[in-house]
């Protein structure tokens, strides 16, 4: 019982880092599935490795640059449409401050 | 096989159909059948009429036209084409319309392809199955009851059905390939960073890629070399000069050296799906193909590399729907709110799953024991495969350990429906190309042959694909 507890209280703290609002529930079943899914992924740390970890892309691609010059876009009018609240040119929130 | 799309491009050619009658036709085929499958999730007539009308008009003029002008396809709904929503089968993108295309839309708008609109998927490309999806499962064409894998499930079924000559999926872990498998057809996934995934919605950045979805493997080279090739877009791309392939189809396997590995055919996979393919590398045996086994023993670990590796991806990825600049938003009183409830409202439950689960695995206190020791095992198992290809040219083996499964048998218990991927997320986890081509059947239903090959052979993946469904056709 007191550890059915502290994975729903794990999965309450995770979904609060991941901004998700769940039911208790949702919270039961996630914790009881990532707990299979850590179980299964934790025969990992039986591999011994002599690399460090991946630091370019898995096909050797890293320090990406193309020179700076600027260019144009027309899509700031259409990008700004998609926003769910808007007031003239600008996002509308909630206030922050 | 004859391609479809040559075939289709010789009858416009000569005048016998024109590009307004293939997509009407395509519509038709749609209309009659997808009431059964469920591959569409949108249609975009008024825009493809108009597209195939701009084609046969430059036919007309005598214009030179690219292979595909006039051809329809369908495209996975998480890949942007203008002004047609882009929903990733998720409730908090249901309204999104992308106001650009994604590179590979731009390159087969060059080639003058005929979109016929957009496929079903899991969540986010989050799946095995396309169950996950707000739209409903998609159906496996061969048998309803079945599922037609996933995530790419829509633009498989779409294309086994015959409804498009070709359609585009993504790849994170085998999105491709396993339904390529499960409805009998070639399904084709580039090495890492060949093709720009700009527009693209992203899953897991260091794995996902775009790849193809036809009926013959000539069908599969026409579309990968019309949309393959550094963009300056994606910074992951390529910047080598690509392989052309499509001349490479007719070489043959005679002296090609194929690799066996023996871990793809362990007590997990179905005998008859298992029998299928060594029957198959069999037959490469006797076209002069010079056979060996081979050993990755690191197989064992991929799929847990990934599931750490994806989700921790996932995770950081789908934190942008956050309902400010895009998507939906629930209301609320203060940001934090809004965050959670629209995020807490949008997303499905495997999906809040796994961004739980990649929120684990990069905590303070857990991600050096998860991401970082996974990103590091990820470069021995890349390394095992380049040793492997020091060997041998290409390695066969199942594309998937079974038969397409029935729809809800696995919704409820995800280590099984990760399991269904388990033969192909190590080829996303190093990077390599790999090819789907059918081999037969297992119960009454498809098996796909994988053919993978070292980073950057894409060359050699049709080599051996196109010799194979040669074999198989004439078997």
């Amino acid at each position: 019982m007191k550890q059915e507890r502290e994975k729903t209280e794990l999965a309450g703290y995770l979904a609060h880092l991941a901004k998700l609002e769940l039911s208790d529930e949702e919270k039961s079943r996630y914790s009881k599935e990532m707990s299979d899914i850590i179980n299964y992924v934790d025969k990992i740390s039986a591999v011994s490795v002599s690399s460090k970890p991946l630091t370019s892309t898995i096909s050797g691609v890293s320090h990406v640059v193309r020179e700076d010059v600027a260019t144009g876009s027309d899509l700031a009018d259409e990008l700004l449409s998609a926003a769910p609240g808007k007031k003239g040119r600008f996002v509308k929130v909630p206030r922050i401050l | 096989m004859k391609s479809v799309i040559k075939t289709l491009a010789g009858d416009l050619r000569d005048g016998k159909t024109s590009a307004l009658a293939l997509i009407r036709k395509t519509y038709e085929e749609i209309d009659n059948k997808d009431k059964d499958i469920n591959a569409f999730v949108c249609l975009t007539e008024d825009e493809a009429e108009k597209q195939a009308r701009e084609i046969d008009d430059k036919f007309a003029a005598g214009e030179k036209m690219p292979l595909l002008a006039g051809i329809p396809g369908a495209i996975k709904d998480i890949i942007s084409i203008k002004g047609v929503k882009n929903t990733a089968a998720s409730r908090i993108l249901e309204n999104f319309i992308p106001p650009y295309d994604a590179e590979v839309i731009t390159r087969l708008r060059n080639h003058g392809a005929v979109f016929a609109g957009k496929t079903n998927l899991d969540e986010f490309a989050m799946g095995s199955s396309t169950e996950f999806s707000i739209f409903g499962p998609t159906r496996n064409p061969e048998n309803g009851e079945l599922v037609a894998g996933g995530s790419s499930g829509g633009s498989a079924a779409a294309v086994a059905a015959e409804m498009v000559p070709f359609a585009l999926g993504t790849d994170t872990g085998g999105s491709i390939r396993e339904p390529a498998s499960f409805c009998g057809i070639v399904g084709f996934k580039p090495t890492y960073g060949r093709i720009s995934r700009y527009g693209v919605i992203a899953y897991g950045s260091s794995l996902d890629q775009v790849g193809t979805l036809t009926r013959t493997v000539e069908d599969a080279a026409i579309v990968y070399e019309a949309i393959a090739g550094r963009d300056e877009k994606d910074s992951t791309t390529l910047d080598e000069q690509k392989p052309k392939v499509l001349d490479k189809l007719s070489v043959g396997v005679k002296g090609m050296k194929i690799g066996i590995p023996k871990e793809f055919f362990n007590e997990g996979v179905d005998q008859q799906v298992a029998a299928a393919v060594l029957k198959a590398i069999d037959n490469m045996r006797t076209a002069g193909a010079e056979i060996t086994e081979v050993s990755l023993p690191l197989t064992d670990m991929a799929l847990a590399v990934y599931l750490i590796l994806s989700r921790a991806e996932l995770s950081t990825n789908l934190a942008r729907y956050d309902g400010v600049r895009y998507g939906l938003r629930a209301e609320g009183k203060t940001m934090e709110e809004i965050y959670k409830k629209t995020r807490g409202k949008g997303f499905g439950g495997e999906v809040k799953q796994r961004i739980m689960l990649g929120t684990f695995a990069l905590s303070s206190g857990y991600s050096d024991k998860y991401y970082r020791h996974a990103s590091a095992v990820r470069r021995e198992i890349a390394r095992e495969y380049a040793q492997v290809f020091e060997k041998v040219d290409v390695l066969l083996c199942p594309a998937a350990p079974e038969t397409a499964f029935p729809i809800g048998s696995k919704t409820d218990d995800p280590l099984r429906m990760y399991a269904a991927d388990i033969l192909t997320v190590p080829i996303n986890v190093a990077g390599l190309p790999a090819m789907v081509v059918p081999c037969g059947k297992a119960q009454g239903l498809p098996v796909g042959l994988q053919i993978i090959a070292a980073q950057g052979r894409e060359d050699l993946c049709f080599q051996a694909g196109a010799a194979y469904e040669k074999i198989h056709e004439n078997s």
